[in-house]
């Protein structure tokens, strides 16, 4: 327990310390300190895996905090931290240490930045989330700017799975136009499930006698940070926007080298262009939106013996298309259509050239709005598999929520979500807000 | 040719005969006036915040109590911002004319939504983010009756088109100083969906404003809400913060 405790008061000292590294004179009471309001919650998120052998797959107890502190009218310093202990590790043994070591403990500063406001020049400096996109229910198409933390999958919430980058985020607004530019120098990657762990799936492709190595990441140098622009403008009731990132490929791109007894699969990373649009706009009641990226120089594997190093690159494009509407004032629908297609596409690619998804989302609420039932479901036309997710949410309080829910995974084992069929779940989460 | 000209005559007769064109040509200049110096009654007409505490009550259950921080500049822009329950606190809704949007803390991005969504109660996002009447409404004079013992106008309320919140609505004023007393809003079909009535009028910064609007179901006995309006604070508020990409600045 000792170093659980080191590890709750570093995140709480830390958390303290920044705010008190700002003492400095308010708005209005000229030189007077004031203890910054603190927000956040503690939870526990609980599952068992249903299908195969049932057990115990997760226990995480998390602490969150955040607090806003004003250092002047104009400047603003944002401060969020999560800290979590798993006690699967403690009361099982089905992981390995490698696991252990990757999953059972985190203390993570999740935004730390200084917000500057400028008339219509806004600076954020400092570690956050850059949300770009339209898509709901862990379907990332133009979130591109954040890594993603994907050692459950797409199961945890948005804001939980994209990893917070340190960048400068410029914004200006001017007359119903919006400009972004973000600068990220320290390039991070996607966080991916480690062997032995619930969702590790082995590379779709490769021979299982193959062995991997460490995903090698390129030098934190400047020569290698991401850049980025966003437009965005409203033209009558159309929801306009457009960027260009240079950035990083977050997933490594798998590099064969074949020795006289081994094939080995060496992971990095290579750099990417990325063009992306969005849009939205209400008919009647409902909300038609959309958004498309198109990945220039993308890297996927091969077997064609021509590409001695197992890899080729190509253009890719992303395209979601959705619609959002309320029904009989009370139902909350979501329908969206995505597919994901290799351009130019050879036959010696592993990858296939299309795939394609349709995911549906409804939400409701009984009892006052007590009881809200929740239904996500996504099925991936290709390969005939899918991933159902029912849940029910019971809030008491304005500051209580209990969340019992399931996770179904079905199909191909070569599909996105079939290869998870073993991994089916229950669980459930209780929450306290403060 | 005289088919054609027809078609033309018969799409120009349509397009003049049009909701729009003939709700324009019932404009009743004395009801646009009075309908005017209530809305003025009722909020600021330049940018202002206000902190607004809405309470639910429905029969043998403890009320609900929500709270929210709303910013509103000029007739059609308007950001609400949940402070309370503690589990919806950061959940920011956003109108710019009849365009919603809604960030949630979960998502961290700003959903493009309808005006139809509920907010709390008997009270929906229409209701708090739509701050005036004229400019939904065209208003028509009707006689004069008592409500709550007070001499009113009565003003019939057609809505200028279909993306506003309520078809039709009625607004009770007071004969003296034309401040709103009472209204009911109806549907498309004409069915009651709710009442409100102004109460609680006090001085704030020299002008005399209701404090507290009581919504009720008229369907439902013992279902209403309570909207009351805690502080109201003129100030000037910058354009960007009406804007989807700020909700997630705005401070907390």
């Amino acid at each position: 327990m000792r170093f659980l405790l080191k590890y709750f008061f570093i995140v709480v000292g830390w958390f303290f310390g920044a705010s008190l590294l700002f003492l400095g004179p308010t708005s209005a009471e000229g030189n007077t300190f004031e203890w910054p309001v603190v927000h956040g919650y503690i939870k526990n998120e609980t599952a068992v895996r249903t299908a195969s052998d049932t057990q115990l797959t997760k226990s995480k107890n998390i602490l969150y905090l955040s607090s806003i502190y004003p250092i002047t009218p104009d400047i603003t310093l944002h401060v969020a931290g999560r800290f979590f202990y798993d006690a699967t590790f403690s009361l099982t043994n089905h992981y390995n240490e490698v696991v252990r070591e990757d999953q059972e403990h985190e203390a993570a500063l999740r935004q730390a930045y200084v917000h500057a406001s400028m008339g219509n020049l806004d600076l954020k400096l400092g570690k956050q989330q850059i949300v770009w996109g339209e898509a709901v229910g862990g379907l990332f198409v133009a979130d591109v700017v954040n890594p993603k933390d994907l050692r459950e999958f797409i199961l945890p919430d948005p804001a939980e799975i994209r990893i917070p980058v340190w960048a400068a985020n410029i914004e200006y607004f001017l007359q119903g136009i919006y400009l972004q530019a973000v600068w990220l120098p320290i390039v991070e990657f996607n966080d991916l499930p480690e062997p032995g762990t619930e969702f590790y799936e082995y590379p779709v492709g490769f021979s299982t006698t193959a062995r991997s190595r460490t995903p090698r990441e390129p030098p934190r140098t400047l020569g290698n940070s991401a850049v980025g622009i966003r437009l965005s403008r409203m033209i009558h009731d159309w929801d306009l926007g457009a960027f260009y990132l240079y950035t990083y490929d977050y997933f490594p791109t798998r590099f064969l080298t074949l020795t006289p007894s081994l094939l080995i699969i060496e992971p990095s990373y290579r750099r990417l262009h990325i063009l992306g649009g969005t849009f939205s706009k209400p008919v009647g009641e409902t909300v038609f939106k959309g958004e498309m990226v198109l990945n220039l120089g993308k890297y996927f594997s091969t077997h064609d013996p021509m590409d001695s190093r197992g890899v080729t690159k190509k253009n890719s494009l992303d395209y979601l298309l959705a619609l959002d509407r309320t029904i009989w004032g009370r139902l909350d629908c979501n329908v969206q259509w995505l597919q994901h297609i290799v351009l130019d596409h050879e036959s010696s690619l592993i990858e296939k050239k299309t795939r394609s998804y349709v995911s549906t989302w409804f939400k409701t609420d009984f009892l006052d709005g007590r009881l809200e039932p929740e239904f996500f479901f996504v099925f991936g036309l290709d390969r005939g598999d899918l991933l159902l997710r029912p849940k029910m949410s019971f809030r008491w309080g304005g500051r209580w929520k209990v969340t019992v829910g399931m996770d179904v995974f079905e199909g191909s084992s070569d599909g996105d979500f079939g290869r998870f069929d073993s991994k089916d779940r229950v669980y459930a989460e209780i929450s306290r807000s403060f | 040719m005289n088919i054609l000209f027809l078609i033309a005559a018969l799409a120009t007769f349509w397009l003049w005969m049009s909701p729009q064109t003939i709700i324009a040509a019932q404009t009743d200049p004395v009801a646009a006036k009075i309908l005017e110096r209530a809305d003025t009654i009722r909020n600021p007409q330049g940018d202002y915040v206000v902190h607004v505490r809405i309470t639910d009550y429905k029969p043998e259950k403890p009320p609900k109590v929500a709270e929210y921080e709303v910013l509103v500049k000029g007739r059609d822009r308007t950001v609400v911002k949940t402070l309370a329950p503690p589990l919806d606190r950061g959940t920011t809704m956003l109108m710019l004319g009849y365009d919603m949007w809604v960030f949630m803390p979960s998502i961290r991005k700003p959903l493009r939504i309808s005006l139809q969504q509920r907010l709390l109660g008997e009270v929906a996002y229409g209701d708090i983010a739509r701050a005036n009447f004229s400019g939904d409404y065209v208003p028509r004079l009707g006689k004069v009756v008592e409500r709550k013992g007070v001499p009113c106008h009565e003003l019939e309320l057609t809505a200028v088109n279909e993306k506003v919140t309520y078809h039709r609505a009625k607004l009770w004023v007071a004969t003296e100083d034309n401040r709103p007393i009472a209204a009911e809003f109806y549907a498309f079909s004409g069915k009651l969906l709710k009442t409100c009535t102004f109460e609680d009028y006090r001085p704030e910064k020299g002008v005399t404003r209701p404090h507290r609007l009581v919504l009720r179901d008229p369907l439902k006995e013992g279902y209403y809400s309570v909207m009351e309006y805690i502080h109201i604070e003129e100030r000037e508020l910058p354009g960007k913060y009406f804007t989807k990409e700020y909700l997630d600045k705005l401070r907390y």
